[in-house]
């Protein structure tokens, strides 16, 4: 192989892999849109609110007791859904009845406070806002690799000419695990029916005798727990800042939903990993075709969502036939 | 069993739909509930269920005041409710459907499915295909043994004959005899006036959000009003 072919070999595998970040990043967010028709705008934050949280452990817990920082995405998914949990109680439940605009706004307000909370808040423990886990390879791509932070020593497998990342790895691992394990609570279990009846019919459900706010609130935390999960992963193979839900995050996450088909878990895997090519391949074309034609280096975003827009015209419902909802 | 419905009011809105009305059903009694399109039938069912809030009068299951209670607390303490429309879970398999019907820690949950499926044969047969595959009068067993999987002591139907043919109507209602036989008392809202005043024992006539006639459904059948209005012949 050129060397050019094992670089685009190389993107598109880490295309891949970050696709797998992708799916996690939005499963969370398809269980709760599916099931209570609420689109959690605050769900990118929760994610990067997760990310701090393993950051800080890393730097606080992790030279103390020798754990890896790569637990503490457990205690990432505890922690969000409990924060999940109190949003629903102390915002959501109270204006969710009122139809589709003010919950949506309630959770966008949620969102801008979580964000001044990262970036305030944490100011204090950080010199910078630019953190990642990852050491950074090439230290002129960014005012962040300080070298602090850098208390994760990641490992590579090469496997033939293509260079893994070890936390990459992991966090495709994670996220090709946990959407099949949500597919089956979701299919075999009496309360993942019952979060499927929920979402079908709510009325229906309460006339069969399902407690359909008890639903809700398994849906909203279990949901946001998954984005705590992903969060905590999420700080090992990006860097993270308190703008990056809104900035990167969240339009990606909804592009993925919507391709994937709201509610359904498999499809947002399977959106995720397409998502996660089609950004790595147009991050290709726009690196060496586009920039030919003085288009910035940074256009691989644009191209994606050309795409997604593209598709979506084809086939408004999203790629996947089953869902949640009818 | 005995349900108790006394001078409840309700709106959708500011659009009042109940006016003051009184029903009661006393145990293994069957009820009836007619009146034309928009009387308010559909309307009181699901007022006594709790899925819309009265706005004044009180109802008492078993004596006890429900209408504070959430739909399902209510449906749990013994009631069978069929939505007008049958409302199963479309992308639910059959059973899966009936499953939903019953509180997650019963213990004799196997052996309320086999009791609607001894009532339903077919249903058995199509057990794991998808509710929505299945015909109309199929889909309304499904919603009926689905009401039927809590072991309820009153079962609520709304407008079983809709969508179906006038034979499996019959069909239909039949089992509800059969279920009324087993100690079960019915109450339900019907369109076909005919058929409901011929199976029931007591009914309701409404118009407009209000009871206007009630008695025995045989001396209904004989009154030269209903007859006229509801019966579709003349004295
Ligand atoms: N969701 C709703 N919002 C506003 N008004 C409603 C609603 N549902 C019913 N109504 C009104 O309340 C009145 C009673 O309706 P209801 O459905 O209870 O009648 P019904 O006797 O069940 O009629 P049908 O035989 O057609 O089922 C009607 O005037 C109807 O237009
Ligand atoms: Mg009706």
């Amino acid at each position: 192989m050129s060397a050019s072919a094992i670089t685009v070999a190389q993107l598109l595998i880490g295309g891949i892999l970050q696709g797998g970040f992708f799916a996690l990043a939005s499963v969370g967010l398809s269980l709760i849109f599916g099931v209570q028709r609420i689109l959690n705008v605050a769900h990118g934050a929760f994610i990067v609110l997760a990310s701090f949280i393993t950051i800080q452990f890393s730097i606080l817990i992790t030279p103390v007791f020798h754990i890896d920082p790569l637990y503490s995405a457990a205690l990432d998914f505890v922690l969000m859904a409990l924060v999940g949990a109190a949003s629903y109680f102390l915002l959501i439940y109270k204006v969710e009845s009122t139809g589709f605009e003010a919950p949506l706004l309630a959770t966008f307000g949620l969102s801008v406070f979580l964000e001044y909370v990262i970036a305030n808040g944490l100011r204090f423990s950080f010199s910078s806002f630019h953190l990642t886990l990852i050491p950074v390879l090439d230290p002129s791509s960014g005012i962040g690799a300080q070298p602090q932070n850098q208390v994760y020593s990641s490992t590579s497998l090469l496997v033939g000419p293509i260079l893994l990342q070890e936390p990459q790895l992991i966090a495709f691992i994670v996220a090709i695990a946990v959407i099949p394990l949500m597919h089956l609570f979701l299919t075999r279990t009496y309360y993942g029916k019952a979060i499927r009846a929920t979402a079908q019919d709510w009325e229906a459900a309460e006339f069969s005798g399902i407690d359909v706010r008890m639903m809700r609130v398994l849906s909203f935390t279990l949901g946001s727990g998954l984005a705590g999960l992903a969060g905590g992963i999420f700080a090992f193979t990006n860097s993270v800042t308190p703008t990056t839900a809104d900035t990167s995050l969240l339009p990606i996450i909804l592009a993925v939903i919507i391709l994937g088909g709201v509610g359904s878990m498999i499809g947002t895997l399977m959106a995720g990993l397409i998502v996660g090519l089609i950004m790595s391949g147009s991050d290709v074309v726009a690196y060496y075709v586009l920039t030919q034609f003085h288009f910035p280096t940074d256009f691989g975003l644009v191209l994606t969502f050309i795409i997604f827009l593209i598709a979506l015209m084809i086939k408004p419902t999203g790629l996947f036939g089953h869902r949640l909802q009818k | 069993m005995s349900l108790e419905v006394a001078n409840v009011s309700a709106s959708y809105g500011a659009v009042r739909a109940l006016w003051d009305v009184s029903i009661s059903v006393s145990q293994g009694q069957f009820v009836c509930l007619v009146g034309a399109n928009g009387a308010g039938k559909s309307t009181l069912l699901k007022t006594i269920v709790g899925m819309i809030p009265p706005r004044s009068g009180t109802i008492r299951f078993n004596g006890r005041g429900i209408s504070n209670l959430r739909t399902h607390s209510i449906i749990r303490m013994g009631i069978g409710f069929v939505p007008e429309g049958r409302r199963l879970f479309p992308t639910l398999s059959v059973e899966e459907n009936l499953r939903m019907g019953a509180p997650r820690a019963i213990n004799n949950l196997e052996d309320s499915l086999k009791k609607v499926y001894t009532l339903f044969p077919v249903l058995e047969e199509k057990r794991k295909q998808k509710a929505i595959a299945l015909s109309g009068g199929e889909q309304q067993m499904v919603a009926i043994g689905r009401a039927l999987m809590g072991s309820p002591r009153l079962l609520i139907l709304d407008e079983l004959s809709f969508g179906l043919a006038p034979i499996i109507f019959d069909r239909v209602l039949s089992t509800i005899l059969q279920i009324k036989q087993a100690g079960v008392s019915v109450l339900m809202a019907e369109q076909n006036a005919e058929r409901a005043l011929e199976v029931s024992d007591y009914s309701y006539v409404m118009e407009n959000g209000r009871v206007v006639k009630h008695g025995r459904s045989t001396d209904l059948i004989d009154d030269p009003l209903v007859k006229e209005a509801y019966l579709g012949m003349d004295e």
